[in-house]
């Protein structure tokens, strides 16, 4: 029989070691929790990672500067176009590559409609988490579903676009496909997202489930270095696009979601927004397209000159950075990634205790966590 | 009140219902691809039927997941006697269609290649003519 | 007995279990329909018309699959769980009244009887959870009798306003007593408690705590397979079955319908179409917390139905007992 450890927490009495994970219907990937539990309560809670190891940082410096883009859509399975631009920056900045307009805004638009993936994703898994039988979560996906049809039309792929180079993107985009995206973000998309708010912050349910749950102060978070999402629903007003804005946001007009409160709540609300300033964005970014070049040439056996350099970009989940060191050669001599959610992650320890089973999965399910980015 | 957020969510639900399904009947109705989607290489053919290929290797120092592999023609440098691509290797990136500096590689549209043999689905595009498929007409 | 007595006990005992089996087949063809179509999917398709023979199919596969038995589980306990939970599943089924004079004993005190095996399942679902050796059962378990237990009593108070009204347990004589104005209308606070109290009853989302599928995996069930599980689904079915029934009878007029004649038709329609509002419900609604579950038993719906039975004893008292 299973030996239960003793706890002072409990007053001398057992308390339950339970495994959450990681084959688990709740944790998003290959995520292990190891939750010491009184009784429902959770005492401690330690997250184990590593399941989904693939030793990309590793790939990266067998493989020319070109190949590893492929590898960055792999990373963070969710934001493929965050990852890829991101190291596609680094790049660019090392080997001193400056970009047409067009190629910015085009990287723009599609990092975007990338977030709205990624947030449709978080949506969706989250509402699962509370309990529903997945009917807001299928809403979700019929949304990407037609988000990711724009994709496959533009890049080739639904998943893994592998369409962002180094000195611009490999494709073009259709300006009838434009129009097309353009009239469903307009007309649709709100009343889309009406639905979603409707299903998750607008239902009494997942108010009393959600609200107080999972509080973590804005202090708190910068001390872990949290980023994204996460620290705006505690109140702090951080966001790359707008303090350090790259691609063609510093010509855009947008709105930074902030919330005070810090709890689960909030963090879904935060999200909710979101999405409609990304669509509001994404509107901007067809209108004021410009014309012109998609790409400069690169060479295809590129060559950094040796040196190092590190880009900060704002993925959907927070400041995704990317350091990238050139030995001069063809290849990257080490190349590794910041992933935002691996420190909101590391806040679990600090934010389960006290709470109840359930409202573990509410808190875990409302930081989305994406396992590939964390393991790598 | 308590209880209009439910009433609404139930009211959303229903709607949605009425509207009818949206999804597709897969093994009935086959989704046509958009022209840039990364399938299942193909090899065009040049104006004497023979294969478009050049022989150059670029598209093999390109592939990141060593999917490809490439016999040269003794007799002819810029001929190529067979030409491998492992499909059970590849991602899909198609960096060997965009490295092509001939334009000799393509995706055909053709996506159901599901199989219980690994070894079918190594393809041989030049070997017995192999590389014929749909929409391979010269270039 | 007599001869003709224990043929129709065993002709009607066969009659209940084809009609248990037949609602779970239906409950569930039905259920994977009608919350594909409201997640605008299409459900079942392939087997039979609309995937009809899906059901029985799985059944088919059900029966043929390797009874497993987990090595740390309580073997003796484990067997028996599933019988545990069928048992009075089934036995409750004995006492209700389908149409005038269709039951298999129309009992006086029919209500009392069915209530008194329902409560018997949160036993069952302890046992199963503990039996197994596994935390998530054990969880679910757990959750399953605290649940059952906190619902049954405002529950049962809200039932006893309308045997009160009606001044009877016999299920005949309640429903014959709603002719006239169903106690839906007269009750309308007691329904509510009622209906809430019977959807945690069921396992129902939202009070689909006991298997919380993104919590406990399958809560009490996780480690059964085959037929056991089977035997645990068709107990869920029962009291899905019993619950609606129960609503319908008690609040709905059971086979009463207004300006047209008294059928089993109507019994059954109105079963169908509460079986479908819960699936809506599941299809719709996230779970509760399992503390503001039992905290909205304890605190509102405890104290609500003890107003409601103050309330329907004043009025039956002030009106008398041929009005209201």
């Amino acid at each position: 029989m299973v030996n239960f450890p003793r706890s002072e927490a409990t007053g001398g009495t057992e308390t339950l070691l339970l495994n959450v994970g990681p084959q688990h219907p709740s944790t998003h990937g290959v995520l292990h929790f190891m939750l010491e539990m009184a009784g429902e309560t959770v005492v401690t809670a330690k997250p184990v990672i590593g399941y989904l190891h693939r030793g990309i940082e590793k790939l990266a410096e067998n493989r020319t500067w070109q190949q590893v883009i492929v590898l960055t859509d792999r990373q963070d399975y969710v934001a493929q176009f965050s990852n890829e631009w991101a190291y596609c920056r680094a790049v660019e900045r090392l080997a001193g590559i400056e970009l047409p307009e067009r190629a910015e805004w085009l990287r723009t638009l599609m990092g975007e409609l990338n977030r709205i993936t990624s947030h449709l994703i978080w949506y969706a898994g989250v509402t699962m988490d509370i309990g529903t039988l997945g009917t807001p979560f299928i809403y979700a996906w019929e949304t990407r579903e037609r988000i990711f049809d724009f994709f496959e039309a533009v890049t080739g792929a639904r998943m893994m676009p592998n369409w962002m180079r180094i000195g611009g993107v490999r494709t073009d985009i259709d300006p009838a496909l434009l129009a097309d995206l353009r009239t469903f973000l307009e007309r649709d998309f709100p009343k889309e997202c009406d639905t979603y708010e409707a299903l998750l912050t607008g239902n009494e349910i997942v108010v009393s489930r959600m609200k107080g749950v999972g509080v973590y102060t804005a202090e708190e978070c910068v001390h872990l270095g949290i980023t994204g999402p996460f620290l705006r629903a505690s109140g702090l007003a951080r966001d790359l696009r707008r303090d350090a804005p790259y691609g063609a946001y510093a010509k855009l007009d947008f709105e930074v979601c902030t919330d005070p409160v810090g709890d689960s709540l909030a963090r879904c609300r935060v999200r909710l927004r979101e999405l409609r300033e990304s669509a509001r964005m994404c509107i901007q970014l067809i209108d004021g397209m410009p014309e012109g070049d998609i790409a400069v040439k690169v060479p295809k056996a590129l060559k950094p000159p040796a040196g190092d350099c590190y880009v900060r970009t704002e993925s959907p989940r927070g400041e995704l950075g990317v350091f990238v060191a050139s030995d001069g050669t063809t290849r990257p001599y080490r190349y590794r990634v910041r992933s935002p959610i691996f420190y909101g992650l590391s806040a679990m320890p600090r934010l389960l205790p006290g709470h109840l089973l359930a409202d573990m999965l509410v808190i875990f399910g409302g930081i989305d966590t994406s396992m590939g980015e964390i393991d790598r | 009140m308590f209880g209009s957020g439910l009433a609404k969510g139930l009211g959303i639900t229903m709607r949605r219902l009425l509207a009818g399904p949206v999804t597709e009947l897969y093994p009935y109705d086959h989704k046509v691809l958009t022209p840039a989607s990364r399938t299942f290489l193909a090899m065009y053919v040049n104006e004497e039927g023979g294969p478009a290929c050049k022989a150059c290797n670029t598209c093999i120092v390109g592939c990141p997941d060593h999917v490809l592999r490439l016999e040269k023609d003794p007799d002819d440098n810029r001929k190529p006697l067979e030409f491998v691509v492992n499909s059970g290797r590849c991602t899909f990136c198609g960096l060997c269609v965009e490295n092509c500096p001939y334009d000799a590689l393509h995706f055909t549209p053709d996506y159901e290649r599901a199989t219980y043999d690994r070894g079918t689905l190594i393809y041989h595009l030049v070997h017995e003519g192999a590389h014929t498929g749909e929409g391979d007409e010269p270039k | 007995m007599s001869a003709a007595l224990w043929l129709r006990t065993i002709v009607g005992l066969v009659a209940l279990l084809a009609l248990l089996a037949g609602v779970t087949l239906f409950g569930v063809w039905w259920e994977r329909k009608f919350i594909g179509h409201l997640q605008r999917r299409r459900g079942p398709l392939h087997h039979g018309w609309h995937g009809l023979l899906q059901l029985p199919a799985d059944m088919i596969k059900m029966i043929a699959k390797e009874d497993t038995v987990p090595t740390a589980a309580d073997s003796l306990l484990f067997q028996f769980g599933p019988v545990a939970a069928i048992v009075p599943a089934y036995a409750a089924l004995a006492a209700l009244t389908f149409a005038p004079g269709i039951a298999l004993i129309d009992m006086q005190h029919g209500l009392l009887y069915v209530f008194a095996w329902e409560t018997m399942l949160p036993l069952a679902f302890a046992l199963i959870g503990w039996s197994c050796a596994n935390k998530f059962t054990l969880i679910g378990g757990l959750r399953a009798a605290a649940q059952l237990i906190s619902y049954e009593i405002p529950m049962l108070l809200a039932a006893l306003g309308v045997v009160l009204t009606a001044q009877s347990m016999n299920l005949t004589t309640i429903i014959n007593a709603q002719t006239g104005w169903w106690y839906v209308f007269k009750q309308p606070l007691g329904f509510v408690i009622f209906s809430v109290a019977m959807l945690a009853e069921m396992n129902r989302s939202p009070f689909d705590l006991p298997e919380a599928e993104s919590e406990l995996v399958a809560g009490y069930m996780t480690e059964y397979s085959g037929m056991k599980f089977g035997f645990v689904q068709l107990a869920e079915y029962s009291v899905l079955l019993v619950g609606s029934y129960l609503i319908a009878a008690l609040f709905l007029g059971g086979w009463n319908m207004p300006f047209l004649p008294a059928s089993w038709l109507w019994l059954a329609l109105k079963i169908v179409l509460l079986m479908t509002s819960t699936m809506w419900f599941r299809g719709t609604f996230p779970r509760l917390r399992v503390d503001t579950l039992t905290q909205m038993s304890w605190k509102w719906l405890l104290p609500a139905a003890l107003v409601n039975i103050m309330l329907v004893a004043a009025l039956a008292l002030w009106l008398g007992p041929k009005v209201y």
